[in-house]
């Protein structure tokens, strides 16, 4: 099987991961004691996902082709992309905190609370699917693959 | 290993376990546990040092036993990859279960308690690892936390 074949496993699997923030918001607002239906957490989790969809994405993939095209070291284009990730991922607990604030009426640091359990869960479950299948792609092709920017320390 | 690295590392040692017990402490107080400063640290402390002795038995071991069996460049890059994956399981497995037994509370929230430990560490981590990697050209590859291959 090819990178391409894994990378593509590895987005179905991140769909399914970001779509199961739904359950994990409901969890995680219910066990917080503010009880709400389940059409709150899909409301929370489908902005989330077109905020990070259409804007973080479109901003993450714009910086990168601005260094490709200028011809930087890939060295730089390596650590730009970490760091990226790590600013989205900041940027994805603010957002995720503010709208449970807003859709749950709680205060700002349960809140973040919330949106810190929500994404390092999610970012939990990416490390292994990621680690699952690199070490597959490993033991089928003797290549190595990274999948997810957090997977390797 | 040079002694410099080694005094180093536990200076770093202890301000990282201290930095962990006020964050584990946070947690805590968020999940309307009773908690101290005190209970977050021996928490971590434990944690620690469990993590400690199994990264440094697995970097004292492996390497002869890799020259006994006489492995190749790739078959021991692939045994690190899965070694390294264990590992972070069993970071998050051993880390659940302290802190289910230092604060007596139920399993999920010991496990979110331990998830969110690990995967903040690993984010910064990442970034401090990455910053050293671009001032100063090249990863770390002893020192620094004690157990820096994992």
């Amino acid at each position: 099987m090819s990178s391409i074949t894994f990378v593509t496993i590895y987005v179905i699997f991140g769909y399914i991961i970001q779509f199961g923030g739904i359950f994990l918001t409901k969890f995680f607002t219910d066990k917080s004691e503010c009880r709400k239906p389940y059409r709150a957490a899909i409301l929370v989790n489908v902005i989330w996902f077109l905020i990070m969809f259409f804007v973080l994405n479109y901003i993450n993939s714009l910086i990168t082709n601005y260094l490709i095209t200028n011809g930087v070291a890939p060295d730089l284009i390596t650590f730009v992309s970490i760091i990226n990730s790590v600013i989205i991922l900041l940027i994805n607990m603010i957002v995720i905190a503010l709208l449970i604030r807003v859709f749950y009426k709680i205060g700002f640091k349960d809140s973040i609370f919330i949106s810190l359990a929500l994404i390092s869960v999610q970012v939990f479950f990416r490390i292994v699917v990621a680690n699952v299948l690199s070490i597959i792609f490993n033991l089928t092709t003797g290549g190595t693959i990274l999948l997810y920017p957090f997977q390797y320390l | 290993m040079d002694p410099t690295i080694i005094l180093v590392d536990i200076a770093i040692l202890i301000i990282i376990l201290i930095l962990r017990a006020l964050y584990t402490n946070w947690l805590a107080i968020k999940l309307k546990w009773e908690s101290s400063f005190r209970r977050g640290f021996l928490v971590n402390l434990v944690w620690i040092i469990i993590l400690v002795v199994i990264s440094l038995l697995i970097i004292f071991i492996t390497p002869p036993i890799f020259i006994e069996f006489g492995l190749i460049v790739d078959e021991i890059n692939s045994i690190y990859l899965i070694i390294s994956f264990s590992i972070f399981i069993i970071n998050v497995i051993i880390g659940t279960f302290i802190v289910h037994s230092f604060y007596k509370k139920e399993f999920w929230g010991s496990l979110v308690v331990s998830i969110i430990m690990v995967i903040s560490e690993r984010a910064i981590m990442l970034i401090i690892n990455v910053c050293i990697y671009i001032f100063f050209g090249q990863f770390l590859t002893e020192g620094f936390y004690l157990f820096t291959p994992f």
